[in-house]
C-alpha cells in the first residue's frame, strides 16, 4: 500500500512544533465555556453523519463538555451560516464547521473569532478572510492520487483510452483537489490514457445517477469512471446495469460502496470522516475544559484506500459505533501524538 | 515661571534627537504608506483582472453552450456554422490565466475545457455522420462539462474576490495602524518641535539677557553698579560734542575719599566695599538726573556735569555733593566718618578736550587733598606746582629703589651728665640733581601718599641695621625713628617693626618711635592701639614736637608713652618767661608720669642750661651735635661724648 502520509520537510516540522505550542490569540480571549458544537453541511449525507458522530465521540473522550452536533439536512450554505451564528451565542466553548461553501462562512467566522469563540474548520479549508487558524482535513490531492493509484494498479501500464472523472460539486475545493490528484497520478502512471473532466455529475442522487448513465453511454470505450465524492453507489449501479467491464472508483466509504467493492464493482478511498470528526471533537473539548490551546495550522487526516483485500475489515469496523470508535481513536491518538507528521501549515501558507 | 530647566543641555539634545528620529520615522511611515498603497492598488488591479478573466471564462463557456443549443436547433449548415467558430473561445483567456494566476483549480478547469471542446468536436463529427444518438449523448455530456466549467470558474472567481476582499481588509487594517502610528509620531514630533522652539526662544532670551548684562557690566562698576570709567569717557566725549555745538559748558568733578585706605586696612575690605557703595549711593542721590556719577577705581569717583553755566555753579554743585556725602556712614554697625576731596574742571573754560578735563580735575583734586580744602576748582596757575609734586613722588619711588635715602644721626645726651643717651635717625635724600635734600623739602609731599609706609619701613630698616653695626662695634646706642601718623593706620605696622627688630637682633628697648601729636589727633583710638601693641613688645614710644598741637593732657594719661619731646620753639625761647614756664611745667608733668623729658632744639649753651634747670632730663640740638652720618656720629661718640 502506498504511504498515505507524505513526509514533510524539517521546516514544516519545526513550524508544526512551534504551532502546537503556540497560543491562538482567538482562543485566548473571552471566558471559557464547556459547550461545544459541530455544524455540518449535510446531516443526512454519510460524510456529515460520520463527522458529527466522530466529533461527538471525540468530545466524549474528554469529560465535562456539552456537545451539540447539527447542520442543514442537505447542502444549504446560507442556512448553515445562520445556524452557525446562533451557535456562537449558545456554544461559545468552541465550534467546528464543515461547509462546502467556506466563502459564505468567512464574515461570520471572522466575527465569531473576534468574540473569542474557538473555531475549527473541518474537511474544507477556511476562506482567506475567516481568520480561522486550525483546519482538520484530508489532503484531498493525496486522496485523488490514492484512488488513481488503486485504479492504475488494475490496468496495464501501457493502457490506452479514456478515464472519465465526475464531480458532484464542481468548484468545491476538496473535490477539485481530488480530481487534480487523479489527473496528476494517471499522467504519471498511465501516460497513454486521456482523462476527461471533471464533469458535473450533479449533487442530487437521481440526477447523479442520470449523469453517470449518460457518461457511460457517451464513453462506451472508457477504461474507468471515477467520482471525486460519494458517487460510488450510483457508479456501481450503472456498472451492474450495463454489465460494464470498466473500472469504477470513488472517494467514499458508504456501506453500499463497501458492498460494491466486495462484489468487485468498485474501488474506493475513504476520507475517514469519522476520524476527522473525532480529532476535531477531542481538540475542541480539551480546549473548552482545560484551556489547552488549539494548534495552529492544518492537521492532516490520512485517507484509506479500500479494495477487496481490506473491505471485510472495514465492513466489520463500520458495523458498530464501537468499531468505528476503536479504529478512529487509534488514528486520533497517532495523529495528535505525532504533530511532526500530521501538523502542517495552513494550505496557502506553506 | 522659572524656565531655566528648559535650557538644560540634555533636554535640548534629547528633544533635537527625538525630533530628528520622529521626522525620520514620519518620513519612513509616509514612504511605507505610499509603497503599501501602491502595492495594494497593483494587487487590487491584478486581482480584479484575474476575477474578470475567470468571469470571462464562464461567459465564453456559456456562449459556446448557447451556440451548441442553436446548433442542435438549426436546420441547415448555416445555422450550425457558428459553433465551429466559437469552440475554443475561452482558450486565450485560459492562456492568460495560466501566465498570471497561481490558482490550483486552473489545471482542473483547463482539463474540463479540453473535455468540453473535444466533446463539441465529437458532436459535430457525429452530426456530420448523421449519428443522431451520438449527437444527443455528446450534447448532454457537453452540458455536464459546461456546467462543470461554469461552476468551477464561478467558484474560483468567487474565491478570488474573497481573497481580494481579505487582502484589502488586511491592507486597510495595516493602513489604520500606520495612520495611528503616523498620528502618534506626528503628535510626538509636534511636542518635540514645541520643546525645541521653547528651547530656542529660551536660549535667545538668555543670549539677549547675557548681552545686555555684558554691555551693562562693561560700562558699569561691579561693586557699586554706577557707570565706570569706560562709560564716563563715552559720556564725557558726548557731552563735549554737545557743548561744542551748543556753546554750553561741561563740568567734571573728580572725587577721592580721605583715609579710605585706613578704613580698608583697619575694618577690612568688606567694610571698605560697603563704604564705596554708600558713597556711590549718596553721590547718585545728590547728583542731578542729567549728571553722570561714575566710579573710576579704588576710592576715586567722578561726576560729569553735562550742563553747567559758570565755575561758581560747578563749585556750588561740588560743595553740595560734599555736604551730602560727608556724613557719618553706618557700615554694619560701625560708624565711619566720611571725608572726601573734590577737584573740579570745566570745559571749555580751562580745558580744551576730554583728556584735559580729566587731567585738570585730577590736579584740582590733588590740590584739594593736599590742602584739605574739600572742593577745589582747577587753577591753571597751580599747574607747575602740582606737576612738581607729582614728579616728586615718582622720583621718591625711584629713590627708594636706588638707595638714595640716607640717614643722619643726631645724638641725645643726658642733661645731668652730658653722656650720650641715644641718637635720632633723620632722613636725607641724596637727590641726583638737587643734591642732599632735608626732610622738609620732600616729606610733606610724601606723607599724604601711599609711599609713606614703604619709606618709613626703609628708614627703620636702615636705622636698625646701623644700630646692629654699632652694637657689633661695641657702641650701644639707643636709636629713635620718626613714624608718620599715616603709618599708624596700618594694622601690620607693629608686626613689621617687631620682625625688623628680630631680623637685626636689636632689643626692642633700644628703639624709640617718635610720633607727632597730629597722629593722635586724627584717630586717637587707632594710634593708641598700635602704639600699645608696640610698647607691649618693649619698643619705646616718644611724643614729638609736644606743645605744638592740641597738647591734650589726656594723651599723657592714656597713651603708652615713655618719652616726651618738648618742641624746639619752646626750648629756643626759654629766655621768655612764658616759654620757660611751659618747659618747666611739662618737665614736672613728665616727671610725675615717670616720663623722660627731652628738650630738642638746644641751640646754645644758655638754652641748654635753662632746659636742664627746668627739669629736662635729655637734651638734643645743634649745641650738642648736629645730625651727622653714622660714621661721624660713631667717631663723635667714641671720642668722648660727654659734652
Amino acid at each position: 500500500m502506498k504511504p498515505i502520509i507524505r513526509y514533510s520537510g524539517a521546516a514544516t516540522a519545526l513550524l508544526a512544533m512551534a504551532s502546537l505550542s503556540a497560543c491562538s490569540s482567538v482562543a485566548a480571549a473571552g471566558p471559557r465555556s464547556n459547550k461545544i458544537a459541530i455544524v455540518v453541511a449535510s446531516t443526512k449525507q454519510k460524510f456529515g453523519v460520520e463527522m458529527m458522530g466522530g466529533f461527538t465521540e471525540g468530545a466524549k473522550d474528554v469529560a465535562g463538555v456539552e456537545v451539540l452536533a447539527t447542520g442543514t439536512e442537505l447542502v444549504d450554505g446560507p442556512k448553515q451560516v445562520s445556524i452557525f451564528e446562533g451557535l456562537t451565542a449558545t456554544h461559545p466553548g468552541g465550534i467546528t464547521i464543515f461547509t462546502i461553501n467556506p466563502e459564505l462562512f468567512a464574515p461570520a467566522q471572522a466575527a465569531a473569532g473576534k468574540q473569542g469563540v474557538p473555531l475549527i474548520s473541518l474537511d474544507t479549508p477556511p476562506a482567506p478572510s475567516s481568520n480561522v487558524e486550525l483546519l482538520v482535513s484530508n489532503d484531498n490531492v493525496e486522496l485523488g492520487r490514492q484512488l488513481a493509484d488503486t485504479i492504475a494498479a488494475q490496468l496495464p501500464p501501457d493502457a490506452q483510452g479514456t478515464i472519465v472523472v465526475g464531480t458532484k460539486s464542481p468548484g468545491a475545493q476538496v473535490l477539485d483537489e481530488r480530481a487534480q490528484g487523479l489527473r496528476e497520478e494517471f499522467a504519471k502512471r498511465l501516460p497513454g490514457v486521456t482523462v476527461l473532466g471533471p464533469l458535473d455529475t450533479k449533487q442530487d442522487p437521481g440526477e447523479n445517477l442520470k449523469a453517470w448513465r449518460l457518461l457511460v453511454k457517451a464513453n462506451k470505450h472508457a477504461l474507468a469512471f471515477l467520482g471525486t465524492g460519494e458517487d460510488a453507489g450510483n457508479l456501481a449501479k450503472v456498472r451492474r446495469e450495463t454489465k460494464g467491464k470498466w473500472l469504477a472508483g470513488a472517494v467514499t466509504s458508504v456501506h453500499d460502496a463497501l458492498l460494491a467493492i466486495k462484489a468487485g464493482d468498485l474501488f474506493a478511498v475513504s476520507a475517514e470522516h469519522w476520524t476527522e470528526g473525532m480529532v476535531a471533537g477531542r481538540l475542541q473539548a480539551q480546549h473548552a475544559t482545560t484551556g489547552k490551546e488549539l494548534p495552529i495550522g492544518w492537521i492532516m487526516i490520512p485517507g484509506l484506500p479500500i479494495t477487496p483485500d481490506n473491505v471485510d475489515e472495514i465492513l466489520a469496523r463500520d458495523a458498530s459505533t464501537a468499531g468505528r470508535n476503536a479504529w478512529s481513536r487509534r488514528m486520533t491518538d497517532e495523529i495528535l501524538g505525532d504533530p511532526q507528521t500530521y501538523l502542517r501549515p495552513m494550505p496557502g501558507d506553506a | 515661571m522659572q524656565l531655566g530647566w528648559i535650557r538644560r543641555r540634555w533636554l535640548t539634545r534629547a528633544a533635537a534627537a527625538f525630533l530628528i528620529l520622529g521626522l525620520f520615522a514620519l518620513g519612513a511611515t509616509t514612504l511605507w504608506s505610499f509603497a503599501e498603497t501602491s502595492r495594494a492598488a497593483d494587487s487590487a488591479r491584478r486581482m480584479n483582472a484575474m476575477s474578470d478573466n475567470w468571469g470571462k471564462v464562464s461567459q465564453a463557456v456559456s456562449m459556446e453552450y448557447e451556440t451548441l443549443v442553436d446548433y442542435l436547433k438549426a436546420d441547415d449548415e448555416m445555422g450550425r456554422a457558428p459553433l465551429s467558430s466559437t469552440i475554443g473561445s475561452a482558450r486565450p483567456v485560459l492562456e492568460w490565466l495560466k501566465q498570471h494566476s497561481d490558482q490550483p483549480g486552473l489545471d482542473n478547469l483547463e482539463a474540463t475545457y479540453d473535455t468540453y471542446t473535444t466533446t463539441l468536436r465529437e458532436l459535430m463529427k457525429a452530426q456530420r455522420a448523421g449519428d443522431e444518438e451520438a449527437v444527443d449523448l455528446y450534447a448532454q455530456q457537453a452540458e455536464l462539462a459546461s456546467s462543470s466549467l461554469r461552476r468551477q470558474s464561478n467558484a474560483i472567481s468567487s474565491h478570488e474576490r474573497l481573497a481580494l476582499n481579505a487582502y484589502l481588509t488586511s491592507v486597510e487594517e495595516r493602513n489604520n495602524k500606520v495612520r495611528l502610528a503616523a498620528s502618534i509620531i506626528g503628535g510626538a514630533d509636534l511636542a518635540f518641535a514645541l520643546i525645541c522652539t521653547f528651547v530656542l526662544l529660551a536660549y535667545q532670551r538668555g543670549i539677549k539677557r547675557q548681552a545686555d548684562e555684558s554691555r551693562h557690566l562693561a560700562a558699569h562698576d561691579n561693586l557699586t553698579g554706577i557707570p565706570n570709567r569706560f562709560l564716563l569717557n563715552q559720556r564725557v566725549e558726548q557731552s563735549l560734542r554737545t557743548a561744542a555745538s551748543s556753546g554750553g559748558s561741561v563740568g567734571l568733578l573728580l572725587m577721592d575719599l580721605n583715609k579710605f585706605k585706613e578704613v580698608n586696612d583697619t575694618l577690612g575690605h568688606a567694610k571698605g566695599d560697603l563704604l564705596l557703595q554708600t558713597v556711590a549711593a549718596r553721590l547718585t542721590e545728590a547728583a542731578r538726573t542729567c549728571d553722570t556719577v561714575a566710579r573710576l577705581g579704588g576710592d576715586e569717583f567722578a561726576v560729569l556735569l553735562s550742563d553747567v553755566s559758570t565755575p561758581a555753579d560747578v563749585i556750588a554743585i561740588a560743595e553740595r555733593l560734599l555736604e551730602h556725602l560727608q556724613r557719618p556712614a553706618q557700615l554694619d554697625g560701625v560708624t565711619v566718618d566720611v571725608r572726601a576731596s573734590i577737584g573740579c574742571s570745566i570745559y571749555p573754560a580751562f580745558s580744551a578736550d576730554a583728556g584735559e578735563l580729566l587731567q585738570h580735575a585730577d590736579i584740582a583734586m590733588y590740590e584739594a587733598k593736599r590742602g584739605r580744602l574739600g572742593a577745589t576748582l582747577y587753577d591753571p596757575s597751580t599747574d607747575a606746582q602740582i606737576a612738581e609734586s607729582l614728579g616728586l613722588l615718582a622720583e621718591f619711588l625711584a629713590a627708594l629703589d636706588s638707595d638714595q635715602l640716607l640717614l643722619h644721626y643726631q645724638p641725645k645726651v643726658f642733661a645731668a651728665t652730658g653722656e650720650i643717651a641715644g641718637v635720632e635717625a633723620l632722613v636725607r635724600w641724596q637727590h641726583p640733581r638737587r643734591g642732599l635734600l632735608l626732610p622738609a623739602e620732600f616729606l610733606p609731599g610724601i606723607e599724604d601718599s601711599d609711599l609713606i609706609m614703604p619709606a618709613t619701613l626703609h628708614i627703620l630698616r636702615s636705622a636698625l641695621s646701623q644700630a646692629r653695626r654699632w652694637q657689633d662695634a661695641g657702641l650701644d646706642l639707643p636709636i629713635a625713628v620718626n613714624i608718620s601718623p599715616r603709618c599708624l593706620t596700618d594694622p601690620t605696622l607693629p608686626e613689621q617693626i617687631v620682625a625688623l627688630l628680630a631680623e637685626y637682633g636689636v632689643p626692642p628697648s633700644r628703639l624709640t618711635l617718635e610720633i607727632t601729636e597730629n597722629a593722635l589727633i586724627n584717630d586717637p583710638d587707632i594710634a593708641v592701639a598700635r602704639l600699645g601693641q608696640l610698647r607691649a613688645h618693649g619698643v619705646r614710644i616718644s611724643i614729638d614736637d609736644f606743645g605744638t598741637g592740641y597738647s591734650s593732657l589726656s594723651y599723657l594719661r592714656t597713651l603708652p608713652l615713655d618719652e616726651v619731646k618738648i618742641d624746639r620753639s619752646f626750648v629756643a625761647g626759654m629766655a621768655d618767661d612764658r616759654s620757660h614756664a611751659i618747659v618747666r611745667a611739662v618737665a614736672q608733668l613728665g616727671q610725675a608720669f615717670n616720663l623722660v623729658i627731652v628738650a630738642e632744639g638746644i641751640e646754645d649753651e644758655r638754652s641748654r642750661t635753662a632746659a636742664a634747670a627746668a627739669g629736662c632730663t635729655v637734651l638734643q640740638g645743634f649745641a650738642i651735635q648736629k645730625p651727622v652720618p653714622a660714621a661721624d656720629l660713631a667717631a663723635w661718640a667714641t671720642a668722648g661724648a660727654t659734652v
